[in-house]
């Protein structure tokens, strides 16, 4: 048996079957669900990690199903994918741990945890897709398994959110499916390949290209959250923090932004975009978005709202990174990928651990917090220090490689757009770190839960205190083997040296 | 000396394993004993430890450290600085310890020992970074609102300093083969908007050495800052400013005789800026900060004088790093020694004589330096001397107008010490001094008789004139935040001294106006429909297509 064609597959049935047993478990048995979201994820772990061995040493894996007539589902594990494959991976088991430290006691949480894992299988699945199609089914999927975890509180402000989200997602599903379509029909195939299928392409057909990415670009950017079709995000903040931290840093917003580097990787391939003419009017939304998402933060009082807008921003690095259309600026692009991920996920994380342990939801009630929860907010401090770019958080680095790319690029005009950016993010971090470190304490918090001698409960603390180290790594340790920053490498030299 | 390049990563690790000690509940009580020494290895380092450089394998982008003479130098001059502050800070640990202050504390020395070690510009950022932030965390601690609002300002000229200089080194990096040292400077040499470039620098370092137009987070944190923290500030503000002029301009090395002149004189103008301001401080620290800002301006007419110039620096470059850290010691040693004056008791002879001497060594730094430059930098030759002679001038003054006026509040007002502090700053104070006698032997032994005579002279002189001008006195400051100058002036001022006190006023109308603006009341308020209206994806969809149309007739326009 040739386990390099089925490995892909398990990877993404370790989340999807746990998932499925899941929602049959009824609500008491806590240890069983536990067991199941653990294993399920660390058997994920290890196959993505014997995926990642292989894919350096040389391997190819493929899992190809047959769905349509000329059309196969593929799952192909490549430098790219894997890159998205171990953020999603490595998240959702520290993401699992977080969920059931913040949910317990809490009602519906077999259906929460299912559909936790459904939304990673589909994430898992965006990642490891070898076509459009496969692309298109697991995308669609992951809006489905969002929306329950978006309405899992069931108060009219989530149904509401979960309502706005389905409307932007389902409208950007459709952009994208009409894309492919078109696309289909003009080419005869949607198999991602790297540099793209479409540079022998009839120059007749080259206005119909430049619609066909305009759609695919829309619809994915409804889930990248770029301006104007960002407007979900900040409504969905009323979800738990465990599926923020999972909408912002391991799935939704992640799989538009990785979409946006498919497709002009993989279906266009980036010097036919550049040709084309498209990339340049992506790179202006892109920062124009970078800097709209900033000052929208800037301006909120309510933590998780400031932090959505702030992912708006953060996450428009990636699209400017591969829209610039360089090899270095490419580096910095799809590194922040991963590194946004880390240092998000540790906002959201200590943004819960905030509401969970003493009910603060408001910036302005953070006040002297620093001395009640002392490493919740040392993680924070890492991960806000990171997203402004401050050395040596992994913010930094991506920041660093976008800068340089741009220049490269002759793009001079990004360096002011990241100046600009930095500025703001610290316009808005900064002053959230000044109230909780130094402004006195106040007597009382809104709502205080006492965890004995911690801070809060251990299942909470740890996975914000991981992920603030590995931010911290990323842009320390840059140079070690598999450091995100190698790999971004590795992704960079396929698409632009290799013959 | 000792061939270990290993050992230099001790030098940063200790202070952080420190820190994490202080923070972890079971060793917290030994680290915070211990902490006050945390600076002994740095210390150790400097003064046994052979030149070399040790690779860092997959740290940041193949950084390393070098150990080479500037480094040294500065790395002795900052593990002084943070023993004293660790010594002052221990003993004034009735009114101030606090675990959130070591750990502050013990980053910030991290960071100002990393900063002489670094071989490559990520990791001085990386430095710079930890240093600022952790000095900021340190200095906001204090809990009078003054204090924090003084720090708040140096926070934003630091945070604005260091975007302008990261994007400096994009630029550089660009040009450049790795991000060592070596190849930004070769980077920079090579340039072709060297305007840009060397303005970036000017703006991203100038933010930390008090340049003129950056220097107003200067004076209120001099002023506001703890006795026991103003070495470590001195300490930051020389690695992260002087060091990173050294490590990236690759002075010796430029031709640019048009940047140097306009240098000059703007190098002219700040001293001119410096003495006014001097004149109207109404505080001793504040003093200090001009002085500062005095430094700043000599170190700039040096660089001019390179530009002009570039062959200078091969016989001048160890003197001017020695004259710099002299520079550092002596005012780190007055800053402290403040603290003594609390009566009018204090002023003994001991100390009188401490105070003369380091007046000295301050002032003959920059005029040790003049052997080095010929009739064509006169320009460069004069502004020393007149440096020198500002420098004294204003604490000569400073210190005649506390023994005129004990009485006066403005001067009899100081810290609260307590006995132990006091005792502790009684041996540091000279301690410090007789560091920098030291460091201004090898520059001394130059110095020529002539110029000896005429320094001498002009010691006299501002000896004089500053007695002289004990009768002039400065008003209480009105707001210390205020902008340039701090405080009212008195009717018949000068008319540039009008100008200033009015660009003071401007200046913080138009920062009051800015916040305003910007406060999220005011803008939530007219903004609160637009941001409704976004959020609907109808508005999205109309958005998306004009965007459309607009890249469409941009497509059609380029056809």
């Amino acid at each position: 048996m040739n386990w390099h064609a089925w490995i892909p597959l398990f990877v993404v049935v370790s989340s999807l079957l746990p998932g499925l047993i899941i929602f049959g478990l009824p609500e008491e048995r806590v240890g069983w669900r536990t067991l199941l979201n653990l294993t399920g994820a660390v058997i994920k772990l290890l196959l993505v990690s014997w995926m990642i061995w292989g894919v350096y040493q040389g391997d190819h894996f493929e899992t190809r199903l047959a769905l349509l007539p000329d059309l196969d589902l593929v799952l192909r594990a490549g430098p790219l994918s894997l890159f998205f494959v171990a953020l999603s991976t490595i998240l959702w088991l520290v993401t699992t741990v977080y969920a059931i430290g913040y949910l317990e006691g809490s009602p519906n949480r077999s259906r929460f945890f299912g559909f936790f894992s459904l939304c990673v299988t589909a994430t898992v699945g965006v990642a490891l897709a070898g076509n459009l199609i496969t692309f298109l089914l697991f995308y669609e999927l992951l809006t489905l398994a969002t929306y329950p975890l978006i309405v899992h509180r069931g108060t009219d402000t989530a149904r509401r959110a979960g309502q706005t989200y389905l409307r932007y997602t389902i409208f950007g599903g459709a952009l994208i499916l009409l894309g492919t379509v078109w696309l289909y029909q003009l080419t005869g195939t949607l198999e991602f390949t790297p540099r793209g299928f479409l540079s022998q392409i009839d120059p007749q057909h080259y206005p119909a290209l430049k619609i066909i990415f305009a759609l695919l670009i829309a619809g994915l950017g409804v889930k990248a959250a770029l301006f104007p079709l960002h407007g979900w995000l900040p409504q969905a903040m009323v979800a738990p923090a465990p599926v923020s931290a999972l909408l912002h840093a391991v799935a939704v917003v992640k799989a538009g932004a990785f979409g946006i580097v498919r497709v002009i990787y993989d279906v266009f391939g980036v010097e036919f975009s550049a040709d084309l003419g498209v990339t340049t009017p992506l790179a202006w939304i892109a920062a124009f978005t970078i800097i709209y998402g900033s000052l929208r933060a800037l301006f909120q009082d309510d933590l998780k709202r400031r932090l959505a807008f702030s992912t708006v921003s953060q996450v428009s690095y990636i699209a400017l990174g591969v829209a610039i259309a360089g090899p270095i600026a490419t580096i910095g692009g799809v590194v922040h990928l991963v590194h946004q991920g880390l240092m998000k996920i540790t906002l959201f994380f200590c943004a819960g651990n905030l509401a969970e342990t003493l009910g603060i939801h408001k910036v302005s009630e953070m006040n002297g917090v620093g001395r009640r929860m002392p490493w919740t907010m040392a993680a924070f401090t890492i991960g806000a220090l990171g997203m402004i770019g401050a050395p040596p958080v992994a913010g930094f680095i991506s920041k660093w490689y976008l800068g340089v790319g741009a220049l490269e690029a002759g793009q001079d005009w990004v360096l002011l757009v990241l100046m600009g950016s930095s500025l703001l993010n610290c316009a808005y971090f900064l002053p959230i770190l000044y109230s909780a470190w130094f402004k006195p304490t106040p007597k009382s918090w809104p709502e205080e839960h006492h965890f004995g001698r911690q801070e809060t409960a251990w299942a909470l603390l740890l996975p914000p205190l991981i992920t603030a180290l590995m931010a911290l790594a990323a842009g320390l340790l840059t140079g070690l083997p598999f450091s995100p920053l190698e790999w971004a490498k590795i992704i960079a030299e396929r698409e632009f040296y290799q013959p | 000396m000792i061939e270990a390049p290993f050992l230099l990563p001790l030098i940063i690790i200790v202070p952080l394993l420190l820190a994490l000690g202080v923070v972890i509940r079971v060793t917290q009580r030994v680290a915070i004993k211990i902490a006050p020494w945390a600076a002994l290895p740095a210390l150790l380092a400097g003064l046994l430890l052979d030149d070399g450089k040790l690779q860092l394998p997959g740290m940041l982008i193949n950084s390393y450290l070098l150990f080479d003479n500037t480094g040294r130098l500065f790395l002795l001059m900052s593990a002084m600085l943070w023993l004293a502050t660790g010594l002052l800070h221990q003993a004034y640990s009735g009114a101030l310890y606090a675990q959130q202050k070591v750990v502050f504390k013990l980053l910030a020395m991290a960071g100002c020992f990393l900063m002489p070690l670094a071989g490559d510009v990520l990791m001085f950022m990386a430095a710079t970074t930890l240093a600022g932030y952790s000095l900021y965390g340190l200095l906001a601690q204090e809990k009078n609102r003054t204090t924090r609002e003084a720090v708040n300002v140096m926070l934003v000229v630091l945070v604005v300093g260091d975007i302008v200089l990261f994007e400096l080194l994009q630029l550089l990096g660009m040009h450049a083969v790795s991000v060592d040292f070596d190849a930004m400077r070769q980077a920079f040499v090579m340039t072709e908007q060297m305007n840009v470039q060397f303005g970036l620098l000017l703006f991203g370092l100038g933010a930390k050495m008090g340049l003129l137009g950056l220097h107003f987070w200067l004076i209120p944190v001099f002023i506001t800052s703890h006795l026991a923290l103003r070495p470590a500030l001195i300490s930051f503000i020389f690695s992260a400013g002087f060091i990173a002029w050294l490590r990236l301009f690759p002075l010796g090395e430029v031709y640019y005789p048009a940047i140097g002149a306009l240098l000059q004189w703007g190098a002219w103008l700040m001293l001119g800026y410096a003495l006014l301001l001097g004149v109207r401080q109404t505080h001793r620290r504040g003093v200090l900060a001009v002085i500062l800002m005095t430094v700043t301006a000599l170190w700039l007419s040096i660089v001019a004088a390179l530009l002009i110039q570039p062959e200078l620096w091969l016989s001048m470059s160890r003197s001017l790093v020695l004259a710099v850290i002299q520079m550092g010691l002596v005012m780190s040693a007055l800053l402290i020694g403040q603290g003594l004056l609390k009566h009018k008791p204090t002023l003994k002879h001991s100390y009188a004589l401490t105070v003369c001497l380091a007046i000295f060594l301050l002032a003959v730094a920059p005029v040790s330096l003049i052997r080095h430059f010929d009739s064509a930098n006169s320009l460069t030759v004069t502004s020393l001397w007149i440096g020198a002679g500002i420098m004294m001038f204003l604490l000569w003054r400073t210190h005649f107008l506390l023994l005129a006026s004990a009485e006066d509040s403005s001067y009899s007002k100081v810290l609260k010490t307590s006995h132990k502090g006091r005792s502790v700053n009684r041996y540091l104070f000279p301690g410090l001094v007789a560091v920098a006698l030291v460091t201004a032997v090898p520059n001394l032994k130059f110095l020529s008789a002539i110029t000896a005579f005429s320094f001498l002279l002009l010691f006299a002189s501002m000896l004089l004139i500053a007695w002289l001008s004990r009768f002039y006195k400065p008003t209480e400051p009105s707001q210390l935040t205020s902008g340039f100058i701090v405080q009212q002036f008195k009717q018949g001022s000068s008319a540039i001294m009008e100008a200033t006190q009015y660009l003071d006023i401007y200046s913080t109308r138009l920062r009051k106006g800015i916040t305003k603006r910007f406060s999220p009341k005011f803008v939530l308020s007219h903004f609160s429909w637009y941001e409704r209206s976004l959020n609907r994806w109808s508005v999205a969809l109309i958005i998306m297509v004009l965007i459309g149309l607009l890249v469409s007739v941009q497509g059609l326009l380029n056809q």
